[in-house]
This record gives C-alpha cells, sequence and structure tokens, in this order.
C-alpha cells in the first residue's frame, strides 16, 4: 500500500482532521475491524480451529483410528463428549482430527486460487488490448462451468487413485479461480491509469516495475475480501465433495468423509452426524463473518 | 454486497447438484408399475446375459426368471423336482439318460429339444468360447479333446472337434450323457445355469443373445438395459412347475440400496432383498415396514479373499493368514452391525447345506486376541499396512471397516479400507493376482452340496479362486471324491474342507441371512436357499 501510505498523511496534516492520527485505508479499515465484537469471536473461534489442525493433541488423547465395535452409537457422555460412532470411534476425536484436512483443502485451494486469478487478472488488466481479450474469454469460460459439477466430473473420471488434500485443492483452485481473475482485472483497470502510474511511466519505470511496485499492491485488497469469503465456501465444497464420495478418501479423516458415513445412520445415531455438521457449520460462519466484516471495512462507501 | 450473494448462489447451485444427483439414481422409477407387475430393485450385470458366463449375482438375477433346465429346485424343501426333464435315469451314475417333456417351448415359439441341450453344453465347453462355466463340463467324456492343453506360455492349439463324444442326440426328446467316472451329484448339478438349453438362434448370434436373453423360463424378457433394468412379462407359453401368478416383473437398477430402501419406503418399489445394514440397527428397517420385513435363512457365507501370490509375500504365510482370522470378532460384527441377523461363520461351507459340519475352522475362525499376536510374532510380524479392498458401489463398507478396526486393534497392524470404482472394477482387480491386500468374498451355493462350497472356490482350476490358491493335497482329495459314491464322497469332501485350516485360503467371516421387505401390495414372499426370488409363489394383494 505504498502509495496511498504516503497519500494520506499528507492530507491528514493539513488539518482537516485533526483527531484522526497518520491512519492509511488499511490501517483504518484494521481499526475499524478491531471495534466489531463480531469479528472477535470470528477470530477466536477461527483461532481454536487453527490449533486443533495444527496441533490436535492438544485437544484429545483418543486415537481417532482406534475404533472399538463395542462402542457403536454410545451416545454422548462424560469423556467421549460427541459419543461414538457406528463403527465405535470416538466422534469428538474424529472432529479435531478432521479440522487438518478440511481446513487445508480449503487453505490451499483459496491460495491456488487467489494466485492463479490474481496474476490473470493482474497480466490482463494491466496490459490489456489482445491479452486481455483472450484471458477475459477464457475467463467466462471456467466462470460459466459450475464448480461444483466440474469438481464432479474431474474427480468422478480420475477414480479413487489417492493424492487426497492436493489433489483435491488443486481441482479446486483450477476451477474456481475465475472470480479472482476478474475482481483483479477490473480493479487494475482503475489504477492503471491513475497519476502515480502515469508518472512512474514518465519516470522511466518498466512496466514490470509499475505492475508490481504499483499497481498490484493498490489493486490487491478486493482480491483479500474475495478470497476470506471463499475460505469458507470452500471448506463447504470440500465436505460436499467428500459427502458424494469424490474429496477425500478413508484414512484420511474430514468434515465431510464424518458426515458422508453418519447419513445413513441419522435415525439409530443422530449424534454421529450432528457433532461434524455442527463444527463444520460454525467453521464456515465464522469465516463468511469475517470475510463480510473485511469487505465492509475496506469498502469506503459503507462508513 | 456482491460477494454475499456470489456466496448464496454458489451455495444454492450446490444444493441443486446434490439434489440433481439424488433424482439421478432415481429418474424414472418414481412411477408405479403396471396392475399385475411387481418391482424388484437389481443391480447391473457384469457383462453379457448369457448363462455359460454369468457367474455373478447381478446378471443371475436377471437371468434366472428368463431361463428353465432340466432339474429346478422346490423352494420350501429344496429338493429336486424335474423341469424340462420329464425323466433322468441312469444305472452306474456314469451313463445318464435324459428325456424330456413334450411341447416346451422357448420366448421364439421353438420347441425346446435335446439338440438345444447338447449343442449349448458343446459350445459352452469348446474351450475357445471361453466361458466361465467351462469347467462345468469337465466331466463328460470328451472334454479334453475340446480343451487341449498347451505348454506353458504357449496359446492352446484350436481343438479339432467341436462336439464332446460323450453326448449323443437318441431322438427329439432323448439325449445320453456319458461321464468320466461316476458323478452322484450329477442330477442336483444339472440345476445350474450351465446346463441350461439355448434356442438355435443362440448360435447364429451370440452377442445378440447376450443383450436379449431367450430362454425357457416363466418369464419373457420384453425390453431392457444393463443401465436401465428390464422389463420380463410372464410367457403365456410356459409350461413348467413354476407357473407364476404375477404379470411381469420390472427388474430397476440401483446404483445403491440406500436409495432402494428409500424407495421401497416410499411406495416406489415392491421388492428389496438384502437391507442396508444401516437400517438393520436399531431394528429401523421393521418400524419403517411395518410387518412386511421378512427374515430368512441363506446358503450364503461371506469371507475374506487373500491372494496366494508373490503380490504380499506377508500373506503368503499361513500363520498370518490364521492370525489376521483369530483377530476378528465375528460375533460383534454380527451382533452390532446387523443387529444379530446372521451368524459367525465357523467353516467354508455355509449350514443348511449336504455335508455341512458345524465348526470345521475350529478354533482359528474364533475371537482370540492371545493367540492372534502369538502366531503374528511367530511368522515374523507384518511389515507395512494392510489393505481391504471392496467395491465401492457395495453396501460391505461398513462391514469392513468393522474387520479392519478389529485387526488393527488387535494386532496393532495399521489396516486401511479402500474403495475400488464399482463392481467390475473390483471383480478384475481381484482376479488378476496382482491384489495385494484382503477383499470380501461371497459365496452364494448355486446347488446345497458341499462340493459347490469348495470346488469353485479352493481347487487349482476352480472358477472362482480369485485368489489363485493352489494346494496338491487339496485337490488330490477333490479328485478322490469326485470318484466315491453320494456319502462317501461327502466324508473326503468335508476331510478336504479341514484340510483348508493349515493354509486358511480365505478366512470365513459369518453366513448372513437374508432380510428381504415388500411393499404392502405383495404377499407370500419367498425364496430359494441360495437367495433366488420364487416368483412363482409371489401373489398380489386385490
Amino acid at each position: 500500500m505504498t502509495d496511498l501510505l504516503q497519500a494520506t498523511p499528507r492530507a491528514a496534516k493539513d488539518g482537516v482532521e485533526p483527531r484522526r492520527r497518520n491512519r492509511s485505508l488499511t490501517g483504518e479499515a484494521l481499526a475499524l475491524l478491531g471495534r466489531s465484537p463480531l469479528v472477535w469471536v470470528a477470530l477466536v473461534v477461527l483461532a481454536i480451529l487453527a490449533a486443533m489442525a495444527i496441533a490436535p493433541g492438544l485437544f484429545t488423547n483418543v486415537d481417532p483410528q482406534r475404533c472399538i465395535l463395542l462402542n457403536s452409537r454410545k451416545p454422548p457422555a462424560y469423556g467421549s463428549w460427541f459419543g461414538f460412532d457406528i463403527q465405535g470411534c470416538d466422534v469428538f476425536a474424529r472432529t479435531v482430527y478432521g479440522a487438518r484436512a478440511s481446513l487445508a483443502v480449503a487453505l490451499l485451494a483459496t491460495l491456488g486460487s487467489t494466485l492463479i486469478g490474481g496474476a490473470l487478472g493482474l497480466v490482463a488488466g494491466f496490459n490489456g488490448g489482445i491479452i486481455d481479450a483472450v484471458i477475459s474469454r477464457v475467463t467466462d469460460v471456467v466462470l460459466g462451468l459450475p464448480t461444483l459439477l466440474g469438481a464432479i466430473v474431474i474427480l468422478a473420471t480420475l477414480g479413487n487413485t489417492g493424492g487426497g488434500v492436493l489433489r483435491l485443492a488443486l481441482v479446486l483452485s483450477l476451477l474456481g479461480w475465475a472470480t479472482e481473475a476478474r475482481l483483479m482485472r477490473a480493479s487494475v483497470l482503475q489504477i492503471r491509469n491513475a497519476e502515480y502510474v502515469r508518472a512512474a511511466r514518465v519516470a522511466g519505470a518498466s512496466s514490470l516495475w509499475i505492475a508490481l511496485r504499483h499497481v498490484l499492491p493498490n489493486a490487491v485488497a478486493p482480491l483479500l475480501v474475495l478470497a476470506t469469503l471463499s475460505l469458507g465456501s470452500y471448506v463447504g465444497t470440500e465436505a460436499t465433495l467428500s459427502y458424494l464420495g469424490l474429496g477425500l478418501q478413508p484414512p484420511t479423516i474430514s468434515w465431510g468423509t464424518a458426515i458422508s458415513d453418519a447419513q445413513p445412520y441419522l435415525a439409530s445415531a443422530p449424534h454421529m452426524l450432528m457433532f461434524p455438521s455442527l463444527v463444520l457449520t460454525v467453521t464456515v460462519l465464522a469465516l463468511v463473518m469475517l470475510g463480510e466484516a473485511v469487505r465492509r471495512a475496506f469498502d469506503p462507501r459503507s462508513r | 454486497m456482491k460477494q454475499s450473494r456470489f456466496l448464496v448462489g454458489a451455495a444454492l447451485q450446490a444444493a441443486a447438484m446434490v439434489g440433481a444427483l439424488a433424482a439421478g439414481t432415481t429418474a424414472g422409477q418414481a412411477q408405479t408399475s403396471q396392475p399385475g407387475w411387481v418391482s424388484v430393485s437389481a443391480c447391473t450385470p457384469a457383462g453379457p446375459l448369457i448363462p455359460t458366463n454369468t457367474t455373478e449375482t447381478c446378471g443371475s438375477d436377471v437371468l434366472q426368471p428368463i431361463l428353465a433346465g432340466l432339474v429346478t429346485n422346490d423352494a420350501k424343501t429344496g429338493a429336486i423336482i424335474d423341469d424340462i426333464a420329464e425323466a433322468i435315469t441312469t444305472t452306474d451314475n456314469k451313463t445318464w439318460r435324459i428325456k424330456l417333456r413334450n411341447g416346451r417351448k422357448f420366448h421364439d415359439g421353438t420347441e425346446v429339444l435335446a439338440r438345444n441341450f447338447v449343442d449349448a453344453w458343446n459350445w459352452a465347453a469348446y474351450g475357445p468360447n471361453g466361458q466361465s462355466n467351462n469347467d462345468w463340463f469337465s466331466v463328460i467324456v470328451g472334454y479334453g479333446d475340446l480343451n487341449p492343453k498347451a505348454p506353458k506360455g504357449e496359446k492352446p492349439p484350436v481343438p479339432a472337434t467341436k462336439a464332446m463324444s460323450g453326448l449323443k442326440v437318441l431322438n427329439d426328446h432323448e439325449f445320453q450323457v456319458e461321464l468320466k467316472l461316476p458323478v452322484p451329484v450329477f442330477k442336483s448339478q444339472l440345476s445350474y445355469k450351465a446346463f441350461y438349453p439355448m434356442p438355435d438362434s443362440f448360435f447364429a448370434d451370440p452377442a445378440a443373445f447376450g443383450r436379449k436373453p431367450v430362454g425357457a423360463g416363466p418369464f419373457q424378457l420384453v425390453s431392457g438395459t444393463p443401465d436401465t433394468g428390464y422389463k420380463l412379462a410372464a410367457f403365456p407359453g410356459y409350461g413348467g412347475p413354476a407357473k407364476p401368478s404375477i404379470k411381469g416383473v420390472d427388474l430397476r437398477i440401483y446404483t445403491s440400496r440406500e436409495a432402494a430402501y428409500n424407495d421401497l419406503v416410499a411406495g416406489n418399489l415392491d421388492l428389496l432383498r438384502d437391507i442396508p445394514a444401516s437400517k438393520l440397527v436399531a431394528d429401523l428397517w421393521k418400524r419403517d415396514l411395518r410387518g412386511r420385513a421378512v427374515v430368512q435363512p441363506r446358503a450364503n457365507i461371506q469371507a475374506l479373499g487373500m491372494p496366494y501370490t508373490d503380490a504380499n509375500p506377508h500373506l503368503l504365510k499361513p500363520a498370518i493368514r490364521q492370525a489376521l482370522s483369530m483377530a476378528i470378532d465375528r460375533k460383534a460384527i454380527v451382533e452390532i452391525l446387523f443387529n444379530g441377523i446372521g451368524q459367525p461363520a465357523t467353516g467354508w461351507v455355509p449350514p443348511g447345506v449336504e455335508g455341512y459340519q458345524p465348526g470345521a475352522c475350529g478354533e482359528y475362525c474364533s475371537f482370540n486376541p492371545e493367540k492372534a499376536k502369538e502366531l503374528l510374532a511367530k511368522a515374523g510380524g507384518y511389515k507395512g499396512d494392510i489393505k481391504v479392498y471392496y467395491a465401492g458401489d457395495s453396501e460391505v463398507k461398513s462391514a469392513m471397516d468393522a474387520v479392519c478396526n478389529s485387526i488393527q486393534n488387535t494386532l496393532g497392524i495399521t489396516c486401511v479400507t479402500s474403495a475400488l470404482s464399482d463392481n467390475a472394477a473390483f471383480r478384475s482387480y481381484t482376479r488378476s493376482g496382482k491384489v495385494d491386500g484382503l477383499f470380501p468374498s461371497n459365496w452364494t451355493m448355486d446347488y446345497p452340496s458341499i462340493d459347490n462350497a469348495l470346488v469353485p472356490l479352493y481347487s487349482k482350476e476352480g472358477t472362482s479362486n480369485r485368489g489363485a490358491y493352489e494346494s496338491a493335497a487339496f485337490d488330490a482329495l477333490l479328485d478322490k471324491a469326485a470318484t466315491e459314491d453320494s456319502s462317501a464322497a461327502i466324508k473326503t469332501y468335508q476331510e478336504a474342507e479341514r484340510l483348508l485350516i493349515a493354509d486358511m485360503p480365505r478366512v470365513p467371516l459369518w453366513n448372513p441371512a437374508m432380510t428381504v421387505g415388500h411393499s404392502p401390495k405383495v404377499r407370500s414372499v419367498t425364496l430359494y436357499a441360495n437367495g433366488r426370488i420364487d416368483y412363482s409363489a409371489l401373489a398380489l394383494k386385490e
């Protein structure tokens, strides 16, 4: 945010708003975020989930792969807070250990689609002309392809050949970058003709330097907002695909596979379905809440 | 709010997709059947519908109502009764004279004659035709001429003749069979579909027959494909003992039995055999079906197959196989996952079969963690993971998960279940000899005699010997039994069964019982011991 960072303090020094101290757009946005209690709730939830993903052993000392059939379908009780599933596995332990795969897929897919979409959007918006035309049409094509349908077709064709988290994340990134690319292109187009960019050009800066140094930092904010929001949607997509038997495969534990396994036993062991679904819902909710707050904070019109 | 709308859109899209998928499996199946017809759940046949080449359940379920043979079983007593045969006589169990009834017709209107049997048997026994039921004819004189042996690695030479010298057409309604050695159970074997007659049109175009089989059975195939299902109408010209009172059978293909079960409960399906295990838990199905739930014993065994090849050197050690067997808590699995329906297996032959001996497997088929660990340690332990493969479109997942967990908890070997995409992929992989782990193997008796539970599965040339098991001592006993009279043969087969303890070629798991659910429209549901539905007994309520 270099240019903006330098631009705003000068206006502040003129004394138009004496109480507002040296703050950039980012700084203001962060301050706004810090004041929202919802953001803190979301952050706490996400911090707990991140801890679960990184060190599940902190939350439970039960081995999620140790299933004793004699415990089958036992309801929640002291020591087994979420009860046991049909195979006699501890539902709490499996939910905790499932966080890693579920969040890893979402994180990698978001990273992948943001990188692909961001790069293509930047190239298209900055260069214009034939490059822009080609990239934009490809984007339109990918955008027209429903992500879930595309993922089902690709994963079903590949079959159960393993690959797990990485393969799933790759497929989702390849199908999901189009929105990011469009957004990036639009915001690059806005900035491309800004005065400081023209100034840099006159000063003889190379195109690459301008793109990376001046355009990218100022165009990236909307992309980050979208990334936060899509993180939540990818958690849901992973669960959907694993539920359909096309996402992650056992022995990988994820919320999607847990829900898929539990579904036939909905009537005889409801807790088996309820807890992983609940955690999944809370996760998606926290991510969407955070994303929405970030979006509002970065959108000057909403202040 | 642009992004939020995008999210909501995506969520709606996802919901629509799931809905569309669910609808895909039941599309076109929601309509009710024509009056007098019964809709029955079925699965996709693995190959063309040729009786001498169909050994799996999905294809057999479609073929059986269409076909008729010389003899059949009485559904209630299991006794062999004459069907197309009027009399089957022998004095020495070696030369059999078979007389056919007059006027039995194929669905194409031609009469069933002696040559339809002789030609069909010769065709199936002819090596180059590559029929999986080829082996059934090996007892007939002249079989060797149709299946010349070649040195290892070379292609077998083309047989000089296409007919077995042991088969003779005496006249239009009589033929004679000469066997190499006395086979007392030959008459019961004739109830198996490998021995059924084929119409003249079959030999002109076997491929067309494979799509639309023509038999002499109570039902004729009207239309259908492996993906959509089959419509079988009662054959008006049928003159056999199993004349149905219903007008037709609508076999509907389901990709999952859960979906079929939901259709049954919703009243869109009349008959479902093998209720999904998840609905047996807590007697859910009895609540859902209110008095329309039937449990019947069944001549069937569920076992755990293993490779007997160097694909997995650990599994070549008999002690490790025995350790795996003793590490499985069969009783808990049957009690908990199947709600006590069925029973833990104690041998390789299902109960209710002639020659069944209780506890044939002895202590090696009972859950004994201490002994299992001891055996494993003596055999030098097991390095790496053990895999259990199953067909992703079958219902065995929960049972295989439980088997795997039991092995893992008892022996400390990491056990992983792995789904192969479908039945066809599963069958080709487990038959390839490259399979490096365990796999479920279910055997339904073709006829209820001990030899049928042993010969096809464990003899070197057995048609369903998927683990490629080989034992000279076992094969020698089978050869000996084949020459003996009925009661002596059974004793020899029992001795052969006990030999399996030492090698544990497959681990017996349980003998599933038959569970059937039906709609209020249907009454008197009876099944043959091998699980086939007796369509002749089926009646509709007015």
